[in-house]
């Protein structure tokens, strides 16, 4: 497991407006990405890109391709697409992403075509559109489809830049996840995003209440780091205040590599994962499925939604549902 | 007209194929696809007619040659037919064949090394695209159709869809982004032999399909009318001449175009002939033989 130490919170970054330009970078250095959006190019930032490199339907030279609201067409398209040859890059919500993925199964992920999913919109975090527009168990679908070689949650525009520039650089199926929210650097510029890695930001052993691991990924992490990292002063008793003795694991990739949970597990005597998804499907599934296939017999506990979600201010709903830094620590509480 | 080969000669090679179609699917125990698959053996004739001559330009010895025609059988579960074709004309070995729908257990977890039961993409075979959700196969050939314009490529992407297929909603998606995306390399068939899995198709939606309309709407070149089976003074689509006329207006057509087959499913045998019992099953020991002798007279 890589340390990465966490320094405090940066300024607030919009994932998708730096992913979208970094697409853009890397559509300068390689002809072969083609961009697909379904009426979704201002909310991705697809917009920007269709003035730079032009729309295919009024020039074939034109390297972005508006489907039209047509998901399922859009996802064959670029099955057909990468199979002649190019890197396609599919950018639409992520609940939306689903209503085509019949197409990806068979289409993409069944003969491995070189297909690119950046999908934003996930989880509570999208705040007042409400539950018809939030994907609370799409993890659970990607990571259980073979040839998706990773399912990438970023924690921030750092990050999420960087595992876009990953997904170019190999070949194969990935799905990057991006939050709705602009939300606080965690990264500087020189991190590097490693697939299947996990990082510790946080290790602070001065409890005597024992050791627990968290382990979050996406806009979640920083909720964690509010809870952990009492310098941060964002809560009146943060839980290492409170005496434990805490380490924040930020795991942004399922699947995760199986050494990093159990070097995780081994000296904790609590785990803990956090995500804005159902607690069924996703990171906490996973996190459990390794402890399980190792015989780890200490506690696990998966903070994340049991019902659907509701229409709300972001962090109103997170407050709501206990994925607040306060719900986190309430939780762990009652735990131990 | 057709100059390269007379109709006698076609309509020879059509039997040819029918009955091997009604063997191999004998041989995978009864299952399979008899009555779709039957109903497009002559547009099969027309497409691979031999291993030098057919609608379809490509090179057997280089499966992969970026300039082929692709043909991809969007209805995957009639693509038996494209695999007699193919051994047909020499491309697919007897060997190949007979592993259509029997596992390989010298071959790789997940492989697509022998003839699944829905086309599996694998050039060697001839498959293009990984289909047989209804309507799949269809917006692949559309990206793949997409790309080959963009690299500024002349070859033409033949697309055969089913009466019953297009009531799927990605067919409509994809019909439109064919014609708003001006994918004019395109040549959709739509093969209407009036039943679905169910059911005629009159019990489930219009009949005849209401397309031709939408599609000149959409900027497509439309050859040839939907036909009830009812109204019906012959069925087009087993005529050579009429398909390779068809076809063949379709490819001197600078829009993406339509050609609508009138076809009868489980052609050949009439007791398979326009019945609704024999969309998803192919002979077996009860009705093999009496098959058999009506294909073969």
């Amino acid at each position: 497991m890589e340390k990465y130490d966490f320094h405090g919170f940066g300024e607030n970054q919009s994932m998708r407006n730096y992913v979208a330009s970094n697409i853009g970078e890397l559509m300068k250095t390689d002809p072969n990405i083609i961009v697909l959006g379904a009426d979704l190019n201002t909310s991705l930032g697809i917009y920007n890109l269709e003035g730079e490199f032009g729309r295919y339907n009024e020039y074939p030279h034109g390297r972005v391709i508006n489907c039209g609201i047509s998901e399922q067409a859009m996802m064959g398209m670029a099955g057909g697409l990468a199979q002649e040859g190019y890197e396609p890059w599919v950018g639409t919500f992520v609940l939306f992403a689903l209503r085509g993925m019949e197409p990806f199964y068979q289409a993409v992920a069944l003969p491995d075509n070189n297909v690119k999913l950046w999908l934003s919109h996930y989880g509570l975090g999208i705040g007042q559109d409400g539950p018809t527009a939030q994907s609370i168990m799409d993890k659970g679908i990607w990571r259980s489809i073979p040839n998706v070689r990773s399912v990438i949650t970023p924690a921030d525009a750092i990050e999420a830049v960087s595992a876009s520039t990953h997904m170019h650089e190999n070949d194969g199926i990935y799905v990057l996840r991006l939050s709705r929210n602009s939300t606080p650097l965690i990264f500087d510029g020189d991190y590097n995003f490693s697939e299947s890695q996990a990082m510790q930001l946080f290790d602070r052993d001065a409890g005597s209440k024992g050791k627990i691991t968290i382990i979050s990924d996406g806009e979640m992490t920083h909720q964690v780091l509010r809870a952990v990292v009492p310098e941060l002063k964002e809560v009146d008793w943060t839980l290492t205040e409170k005496g434990y003795g805490v380490r924040v694991v930020h795991m942004p990739s399922l699947h995760v590599d199986e050494k990093m949970v159990l070097e995780a597990y081994d000296d904790s005597d609590l785990l803990v994962t956090v995500e804005d998804h159902h607690i069924n499907g996703g990171l906490g599934s996973e996190v459990a499925e390794v402890m399980a296939e190792n015989g780890c017999s200490k506690k696990l506990h998966r903070i994340g939604l049991t019902s659907f979600g509701e229409s709300g201010p972001p962090a109103h709903l997170y407050k709501k549902y206990g994925l607040d830094a306060e719900g986190i620590t309430r939780k762990i509480e009652e735990l131990y | 007209m057709i100059s390269s080969l007379d109709a006698d000669t076609r309509k020879e090679i059509s039997k040819r194929r029918r009955i091997k179609l009604w063997d191999v699917l004998y041989g995978t125990g009864g299952s399979g696809h008899w009555g779709g698959s039957s109903s497009w053996i002559e547009l099969s004739t027309e497409l691979w007619t031999t291993k030098d001559r057919g609608f379809l330009i490509f090179d057997p010895d280089k499966p992969e040659w970026e300039e082929r025609d692709r043909f991809i059988a969007s209805e995957g579960h009639v693509y038996p037919t494209q695999c007699v074709a193919l051994n047909d004309i020499g491309l697919i070995d007897d060997d190949k064949l007979d592993t259509l729908r029997r596992v390989d257990f010298n071959s790789a977890l997940g492989s697509s090394d022998y003839l699944q039961g829905h086309p599996s993409r694998n050039l060697n075979y001839g498959i293009e695209a990984t289909s047989g959700s209804l309507g799949v196969g269809l917006s692949v050939a559309t990206g793949i159709a997409a790309g080959l314009k963009k690299k500024g490529m002349r070859n033409r992407i033949v697309v055969l869809l089913g009466d019953g297929e297009i009531q799927e909603g990605i067919v409509s998606e994809t019909l439109r982004n064919i014609g708003y995306q001006g994918l004019n390399n395109m040549i959709l068939v739509l093969n209407n032999n009036g039943l679905q899995n169910d059911t005629y198709t009159k019990f489930r939606s219009f009949d005849p399909p209401p397309i031709t309309t939408q599609l000149e709407e959409y900027g497509f070149h439309v050859v040839g009318k939907p036909e009830r089976y009812e109204d019906r003074i012959a069925h087009d689509g087993h005529d050579p001449y009429y398909i390779h006329d068809s076809l063949h207006e379709a490819a001197d057509s600078e829009k993406p175009a339509l050609v609508v087959l009138n076809t009868l499913k489980g052609y050949g045998i009439d007791f398979t002939a326009n019945s609704r019992d024999w969309h998803g099953r192919g002979p077996d020991e009860s009705n093999y033989r009496s098959g058999l002798e009506q294909l073969n007279k």
